[in-house]
């Protein structure tokens, strides 16, 4: 239909244009025709002419009355007035007209020739037969000047008649071009409605598309709660209200949504996602003046006034973290997820309302480092932890590549004799200005951002060199992390170090926890056999703090478990402990496996621990994790324990248990 | 057209040797009448010649050819007699009589003209005295109006 009345409009327009050529091409011909009228009319002439010849007898005839001498001079003058009259018919535009008809042409010649024989009898005028043959002859002439005359009157008439015929055509043709611009307009006319009407249609559908997009734009698609543009408008609106109470910013973050979307799929957690929106808006909608929001993802941000402050944000944020943890009824099945909340609230001296947000975010991911499914309110010390952290992750890198985070040795002791069996490789770094930085710190953060593997194949390398610098019947442990184990090179990786550093395999011991092998348990079986076929050993660290232990010992021919600290740390007040101990060494014992106790802090626990039958032991009674060259120094008196001055100095710089 | 051509030459001829009607010296050729000092003025040619006289060459409806003109500028003819006046009152000898816009006769550089191809023009020539316009000079003067403002043969100038 568009496309007919468009081909219809050309074609209206091209008719108008062709109408215009024709209109311009007959204006052109009409001034012709005009100039054809405004011609010099020869039927005034020839009218004069006839009327002079008669003035001409006139004065003869009163001549002939009167006799008078003015007459007869009357008489000349009239006569020189015909022979100018006939001067005039015989050139111009009047000879054209004689000169058009030979019959006419030769009428006139005698007329002529007639008038001018007649010249001597007006010189001869008193003579009565003179006069008698002038009034005579005059007769003839003036009925010859009439016939001329006559002529040049119908002629004219005929012209004026030609003029208007072809007028009167052309007035036909432009009434139908006329017609034809009149159609042709109001035809144009009427495209131009319809082309308004679809102009008017599409401007509806591109109004109704702009209103769904500015919807769009300020709100998430998945849930169509406002989305983070339109919560920052709502936020900065609220701080610039002046009303009572405080504005309080809740981030919120779901505990292992990805774990959820993993395993169900997308389109689970999606369904998730909407259906945790719905019962935070709904819950939101309760409280008076707040709002919900979501940024993406699995983070949501509530924006809320209370108006007793800290307590009453604390009280809204932990009821909504409950609400939220209720279990959610998906087609899919039952959904329980937790949610964790960071919270700001802006209180009079809060320096900077606008930071709200950024503070909730801070308290959110400190309370997802430290206490999932809580509520967190913010702290200012929680900005200057962002800081350092942001700092260290920057740095890590570059630490790793220059060498500032370098592997440092924990003595690993045989508690019969004090001789050092081996040692377990711990990462240290000394940073340039924040200086010493535990592991418990950068090393999570090396997790978060990725950087992990680089970092743990440092440090293997390392350690893997520079136990090639100790005694050959010392053994180097090293820790494995969950990145570098669920890597398809790590077998490789190991492989090439070894190889490159010439260390003996069976020198080099890799320590995975249980929380590692339970992540993907027979991806990391499979990998810890490879390991094992190179003659590597593998030690279960931190054995006994797990879910289900017991079946691990069955799933993989350890070489070693080490017991965790916290066993060793209550031994002497809890005799379950060393009972535990006991336990696991005969287990270990029955299975082939060597056992390293973890913690070792005093003489009393040692003795508890040899009584028990344990031989391996690690901790600060025997020593903190030092550089290869104190190290050395300590091989070299291997039976000695560690000078007691030293070890105290060791226990202020390396405080945290975790360390190790 | 050259037969008849010489036909009227010789009548010309003629007409001019046989009947010099106005061919006295000093006769009057032109009354003028109006608002100006007097009320009324008779030119003899020699009179108006002495005005000042202009030439011009312009093809007309009642000439073969382009025509020399020469004769004395109707504004001209204004200025001497310092008159005053819309309408200029035109008569011929043969009673002809018309009324001309003074106005029209001075923006269109009208001449009273008294010589054709340097020739005085007696009466069977248009003569003795012929208002013309130089319709060559502006073509929107060729028109019936300006025609009909041509008056030959004129004997009188009434301005109104």
């Amino acid at each position: 239909m568009i496309t007919l009345v468009r081909r219809l409009a050309i074609i209206a327009v091209l008719g108008l244009g062709l109408a215009a050529v024709i209109y311009s091409h007959l204006i052109v011909s009409h001034q012709s025709t005009v100039d054809q009228a405004k011609r010099y009319d020869i039927a005034w002439t020839g009218f004069n002419g006839r009327l002079e010849v008669t003035s001409l007898r006139e004065r003869v005839a009163r001549f002939a009355a009167t006799g008078d001498q003015d007459a007869a001079n009357d008489v000349k003058l009239f006569f020189q007035i015909v022979v100018g009259r006939l001067n005039t018919w015989g050139a111009g535009e009047f000879g054209k007209f004689i000169a058009s008809s030979p019959l006419r042409e030769a009428r006139f010649e005698g007329l002529v020739r007639d008038l001018t024989s007649l010249e001597p009898l007006v010189e001869k005028l008193e003579e009565p037969q003179a006069r008698a043959q002038l009034m005579r002859d005059l007769i003839a002439i003036s009925t010859a000047m009439d016939r001329i005359g006559g002529e040049a009157y119908s002629a004219s008439l005929n012209e004026a008649e030609a003029v208007r015929k072809s007028l009167r055509g052309q007035l036909t043709v432009e009434t139908w071009i006329t017609g034809l611009l009149l159609s042709l307009g109001s035809l144009l006319v009427v495209f131009l409605l319809l082309q308004n009407r679809w102009l008017s249609r599409a401007h509806a559908t591109a109004a109704t598309c702009a209103a769904n997009h500015a919807f769009l734009a300020r709100h998430d698609a998945l849930t169509s709660l406002p989305n983070r543009l339109a919560f920052h408008d709502a936020f900065a609106l609220e701080i610039e209200r002046q009303r009572p109470g405080c504005v309080a910013v809740l981030a919120i973050d779901l505990d292992g949504f990805k774990a959820i979307n993993d395993t169900l799929g997308h389109t689970a957690g999606d369904t998730l996602l909407i259906a945790v929106g719905d019962r935070l808006s709904k819950f939101v909608s309760l409280w008076p003046e707040a709002s919900a929001a979501r940024f993406g993802g699995d983070e949501f941000v509530v924006i809320l006034r209370v108006e007793d402050g800290v307590s009453e944000a604390l009280d809204k944020a932990e009821n909504l973290r409950r609400a939220l943890a209720e279990p959610y009824r998906l087609p899919d099945g039952t959904v329980v997820i937790q949610a964790t909340i960071g919270l700001a609230v802006a209180t009079p001296a809060t320096p900077d309302p606008m930071q709200l947000p950024d503070n909730a975010d801070l308290a959110l991911s400190h309370a997802k480092a430290r206490n999932k499914g809580t509520v967190q309110l913010f702290d200012v010390t929680m900005r200057a932890d962002l800081t350092r952290r942001r700092r260290i992750e920057s740095d890590l890198i570059a630490a790793i590549a220059l060498g500032e985070i370098s592997p440092q040795y924990q003595p690993q002791v045989d508690m019969e004799n004090g001789r050092i069996v081996g040692v377990e490789a711990l990462a240290r770094w000394t940073h340039p200005i924040l200086g010493r930085i535990g592991p418990d710190e950068f090393v999570p953060i090396a997790e978060s951002s990725g950087k992990v593997v680089e970092l743990g194949r440092a440090i293997l390398e390392r350690a893997c060199a520079e136990a090639t610098l100790m005694p050959a019947d010392v053994k180097v442990s090293v820790n494995l992390s969950v990145a570098q184990l669920v890597r398809d090179d790590l077998v490789d990786t190991v492989q090439e170090i070894l190889g490159r550093t010439g260390l003996s395999p069976a020198r080099l011991k890799l320590e995975v926890t249980e929380s590692i092998v339970m992540s993907d348990t027979d991806r990391c079986i499979a990998t810890l056999r490879k390991l094992k076929q190179l003659g590597v050993a593998i030690a279960l660290d931190d054995f006994g703090t797990g879910y289900s232990a017991l079946s691990y010992l069955r799933l993989f021919d350890w070489d070693e478990l080490k017991v965790d600290r916290s066993f060793v740390r209550s031994i002497g007040s809890d005799p379950h402990s060393l009972s535990i101990i006991q336990a696991v060494v005969g287990l270990a014992s029955q299975l082939g496996i060597k056992v390293t106790v973890e913690g070792v802090e005093t003489e009393e626990q040692r003795n508890l621990l040899r009584h028990v039958g344990c031989r391996i032991g690690q901790g600060y009674l025997f020593g903190a994790a030092v550089p290869l060259n104190i190290l050395s120094a300590r091989l070299l008196g291997t039976a000695l324990p560690a000078p007691a001055g030293r070890r105290a100095h060791l226990r202020l710089v390396d405080k945290s248990p975790s360390a190790s | 057209m050259p037969f008849i051509q010489r036909i009227l030459a010789s009548l010309v001829v003629l007409t001019g040797l046989c009947l010099p009607v106005q061919a006295a010296e000093g006769a009057t050729v032109l009354t003028v009448e109006g608002q100006f000092d007097g009320g009324r003025r008779s030119f003899s040619l020699a009179e108006l010649e002495a005005l000042g006289t202009q030439t011009f060459t312009t093809s007309t409806p009642w000439h073969d050819g382009k025509v020399t003109f020469e004769g004395v500028a109707f504004a001209r003819l204004m200025e001497v007699l310092k008159a005053q006046g819309d309408t200029a009152e035109v008569t011929a000898l043969n009673a002809y009589s018309i009324d001309v816009p003074v106005d029209d006769l001075v923006t269109n550089k009208a001449i009273l003209a008294l010589k054709r191809d340097g020739q005085y023009m007696p009466v069977s020539d248009k003569g003795p005295v012929f208002i013309i316009y130089p319709f060559d000079a502006d073509p929107a003067l060729n028109t019936e109006v300006h025609y009909s403002r041509s008056v030959w043969q004129v004997r009188s100038i009434a301005l109104r």
